[in-house]
């Protein structure tokens, strides 16, 4: 095995560790990694509570759970980016240092510029007596190391030419030159096309013999069964359960994954009816208000579907499939490149989100920090602006009006807040999102397109949230639902699309024999059914 | 019960961004909010000791007169800033709208407005081109208005290679020089109705939400139907104008435009406005923040000719004060 000049005691651990496995020929010893009682809160809400998690050597450990379940927040603490509120992380049995613990995130981490070599070396070079960098040592030790984990990458290419795939390779072989004991993988093929997910399995199992335990986060559960030896299962912050994956079946996983939610009662009708806008009813036709026919755009092709007024439909797709991009070209953040949308039997093509707005059409972003509020300003700012529509004189803003109008707003959506004032940072992630809706109701909306319209809200939230879109729903607009979480698909939409990136089914209707299990098999037939196709094509 | 007393702070704490919660707050985080209202006022106390004539209703004309220029143009570029952009080229172009000016009307026309017109015509133009340059090549701010400075400098030394070009007209004087309006100069009487306007626009319009909305977050602010490229080029725009008028007060007091002026005018301004409050990440500030930063910046000249500290010393103490003061009043 290639090692550094400066070769540390943890380095010569990490060789006989290696050997140990690769004698064997399986997974044993003591954990590299320990964690016990590991709990974490934000604002008085646990986002962990009392996790204790353990990697064996040359293991493939699979992280699941649904979104907003604490995986990244449990992830983060393993790494040590976030400190723990209570429990402890060991590496080997000792305390974690810094170079342990190596997380590939989707935004690498390498100098586009430099090459292979020189991004493994970052921050520690190779150098002779005079300072001077020692190029051709450097390629050496790196193409030892590289061989050494079973890769296939030329250490001179510079990294900009590389796939994402082995972008993602050259980070692993970085971390793993630093003596890292555990790699974190955070939905690493998420953006590889198939190809490159082959390229990337087979370097995980090689790399698997060097010692180095992997921790691997993932929404496709059938990435579980083809890699990982266990899995670790958490919900609601706390762990579910970690099993072998040989015991588990496909449908156990899921149900463990997606659990039974509890009913919590949902807000009174009186502040619904308070809430209730008849100016919604705008142009209720009876016809299809929303057809989309081949469309495509950024990371889709050939998408049709059809919503009607008065109905939730649901498209259901994994990530990294297209379904927030084909969601962003229907509301103008993003130019289609061919097919059609009709609104209300007239072809439209917003250019930008205004034009989309003005034609009653609502886009509900996905990720509301980035898109849907500005963070820092207060809830009176942020919907003031969204409603300024009805609330300007002759340019100025009636500041009467918009308190009155906004306070209206936050009392129907139950958004828990002590002021309007209060910057909307300062709520939870459900309130948040409370607020982002509230931006949307507004006189006239009949078309609402919403890309994970719960994504990291709580239970409660989520069932008030859900009413707020029946009765959008029962006001006449049509709405449509992209989303990963297959529970909210079945529990709230009338009609379920599958999407795949370049394909659309027909539309389903949700009985109760469509189940999230359901959905999930349904959609992993469809991914491969479309991998099949695009192999025999070439 | 840690966490939820660790939420309740973080909700008190909030408050300081939008109104003034005076309870449960330590006397340095109001420092800290209140900053450039306490230096001003320490200002004054500190050059009325300095100086025997600082503290007298004759001076403070002079401050105001004085300060006119930085405080009108800071008005626009703090609407540039809380888009989250800057605007460097302002001094240059003050040089070239007052040539502008003057040239009009020593050639065309000697009728006051014709020389007003413009002035603020070439300001609109260079902010036009500044906007557009940023949104549509989404070039930053930062470079396309650095070239800007020279482009508007060049331009204001090439028309008369470098020659001053006097103004005689009365009324041109008397509107934007050196009368008084109820013992209140002119330019104070300027600066009064711009910094008013600006605090309607900033403060009180839809399209001052729509400026907070696309520097805090230009991504939400599309989603939210803002056209935040429109946003930014009508910024650009109204600094320009102002800019216009600004020169106008400089040729009205000096009766000539002279190509030189204004050089490191925009540091005076940007230091204004950044002592006033108006985050650089934009999104967040203040116009009466700005022209209370302004008129520091214009006592501090004031004040330390009449305390009869050295040119050079002065520009020193003016960096030293700026630098210590942005520090002070940042969390």
């Amino acid at each position: 095995m290639a090692s550094p000049s400066k070769q540390t005691a943890t380095g010569d651990t990490a060789m006989k560790t290696a050997a140990d496995v690769g004698a064997a020929g399986q997974v044993h010893g003591e954990p590299v990694l320990q964690a016990r009682g590991v709990s974490k809160a934000f604002s008085g809400v646990y986002a962990l509570k009392d996790v204790d998690f353990d990697l064996r050597p040359g293991e493939v450990h699979a992280l699941l759970g649904p979104n907003g379940a604490g995986k990244s927040t449990l992830i983060k603490i393993i790494d040590g980016v976030q400190p723990q509120d209570e429990g402890n992380v060991e590496i080997d049995g000792r305390a974690r240092v810094q170079s342990d613990v190596a997380t590939i995130f989707q935004e690498l981490s390498l100098v586009p510029s430099l090459s292979v070599a020189q991004n493994i070396f970052l921050g520690n070079e190779l150098h002779n007596a005079f300072g001077m960098v020692q190029k051709k040592k450097m390629n050496a030790v790196a193409q030892d190391l590289i061989d050494s984990l079973g890769l296939h990458l030329p250490p001179q290419e510079l990294v900009e030419n590389l796939s994402v795939a082995s972008r993602q390779l050259v980070e692993i072989a970085k971390a793993i030159h630093r003596n890292a004991r555990v790699l974190v993988l955070d939905e690493p093929t998420s953006t590889l096309t198939k190809a490159d997910e082959l390229l990337l399995f087979k370097s995980i199992r090689d790399i698997q013999k060097s010692g180095v335990g992997i921790i691997y986060v993932t929404h496709r559960l059938t990435e579980v069964f083809e890699l990982a030896d266990r899995v670790t299962i958490i919900r609601d912050g706390r762990k579910v359960l970690t099993a072998d994956v040989a015991d588990m079946e496909m449908s156990s996983l899921v149900r463990e994954i997606t659990g039974v939610e509890p009913q919590e009662p949902g807000p009174s009708k009186e502040a619904f009816d308070r809430f209730a806008h008849p100016e919604l009813l705008a142009n209720a036709s009876s016809g299809p208000k929303l057809q989309v026919s081949k469309l495509a755009g950024d990371r889709f092709s050939d998408i049709s579907f059809t919503a009607e007024a008065g109905r939730i439909v649901g498209i259901a797709g994994l990530i990294g499939t297209g379904r927030t991009e084909l969601l962003e070209t229907i509301g103008g953040m993003r130019r289609s490149t061919a097919g059609e949308v009709r609104l209300d039997g007239r072809t439209v093509r917003f250019k930008h989100p205004w034009e989309a707005l003005s034609a009653g059409v609502a886009l509900v972003p996905e990720d509301r920090h980035r898109s849907g509020v500005v963070l820092q300003h207060s809830i009176q700012r942020n919907l003031t602006l969204a409603h300024c529509k009805s609330l300007h004189k002759g340019g100025l803003v009636d500041n009467k009006a918009a308190r009155s109008l906004i306070r209206g707003l936050v009392e129907t959506l139950q958004v828990k807040t002590n002021s309007i004032d209060s910057p909307v940072q300062t709520l939870s992630g459900g309130n948040q999102q409370k607020v982002v809706f509230a931006k949307w109701l507004q006189p006239g909306m009949h078309l609402l397109l919403l890309d994970e319209p719960t994504q990291g809200v709580d239970v409660r939230a989520r069932q008030e949230i859900y009413r707020v879109i029946h009765r959008f729903a029962e006001e006449g607009a049509a709405i449509v639902v992209a989303s990963s979480d297959f529970v909210e698909l079945q529990e709230l939409c009338d009609e379920i699309y599958f999407m795949t990136s370049t394909s659309m089914s027909e539309p389903e209707k949700v009985t109760p024999e469509i189940t999230d299990q359901y959905i999930y098999s349904r959609l992993n037939e469809r991914v491969r059914e479309s991998h099949e196709r695009d192999h025999r094509q070439l | 019960m840690k966490g939820f007393v660790r939420a309740m702070s973080a909700i008190t704490d909030s408050f300081s961004l939008t109104k003034p919660q005076w309870r449960g707050r330590s006397a340095m985080d109001l420092v800290r909010e209140y900053f450039v209202y306490i230096a001003l006022v320490g200002l004054v106390i500190f050059f009325s000791l300095a100086s025997p004539v600082f503290f007298s209703v004759q001076n403070f004309a002079n401050v105001g007169r004085q300060t006119a220029i930085v405080s009108i143009i800071a008005v626009g570029v703090t609407l540039v800033i809380v888009n989250a952009q800057i605007d460097l080229s302002v001094g240059s172009v003050f040089a070239l709208c007052g040539m502008a000016s003057a040239l009009a009307l020593q050639h065309i026309s000697n009728f006051w407005l014709l020389g007003a017109l413009a002035a603020i015509a070439v300001g609109v133009v260079f902010g036009f081109v500044n906007g557009l340059l940023t949104v549509k090549l989404g070039i930053p701010s930062f470079l396309v208005t650095l070239g800007m400075l020279g482009v508007a400098r060049g331009i204001a030394l090439l028309i008369t290679d470098t020659r001053p070009v006097l103004i005689a007209n009365r009324p041109y004087f008397s509107i934007f020089g050196d009368s008084n309006i109820l013992g209140v100069p002119i330019a104070v009487v300027w600066t009064i109705v711009i910094v008013a306007l600006g605090f309607l626009l900033l403060h009180k319009s839809v399209f001052g939400l729509r400026v907070f909305a696309t520097g805090g977050n230009p991504q939400a602010a599309r989603f939210t139907g803002v056209k935040t490229h429109r946003t930014v080029i009508i910024s650009f725009v109204i600094t320009g104008a102002l800019v216009g008028v600004a020169s106008l007060l400089f040729t009205g007091i000096a009766h000539a435009a002279r190509p030189d002026v204004g050089v490191g005018l925009e540091l005076d301004v940007i230091a204004a406005v950044i002592l006033g409050g108006v985050s650089l990440f934009g999104g967040k500030g203040t116009i009466i923040g700005a022209l209370a930063g302004s008129l520091i910046i214009g006592m501090m000249n004031n004040g330390l000719v009449l305390m009869g500290v050295d040119s050079s010393v002065q520009q020193i103490i003016k960096g030293a004060i700026i630098i210590a003061a942005v520090s002070l009043s940042k969390k």
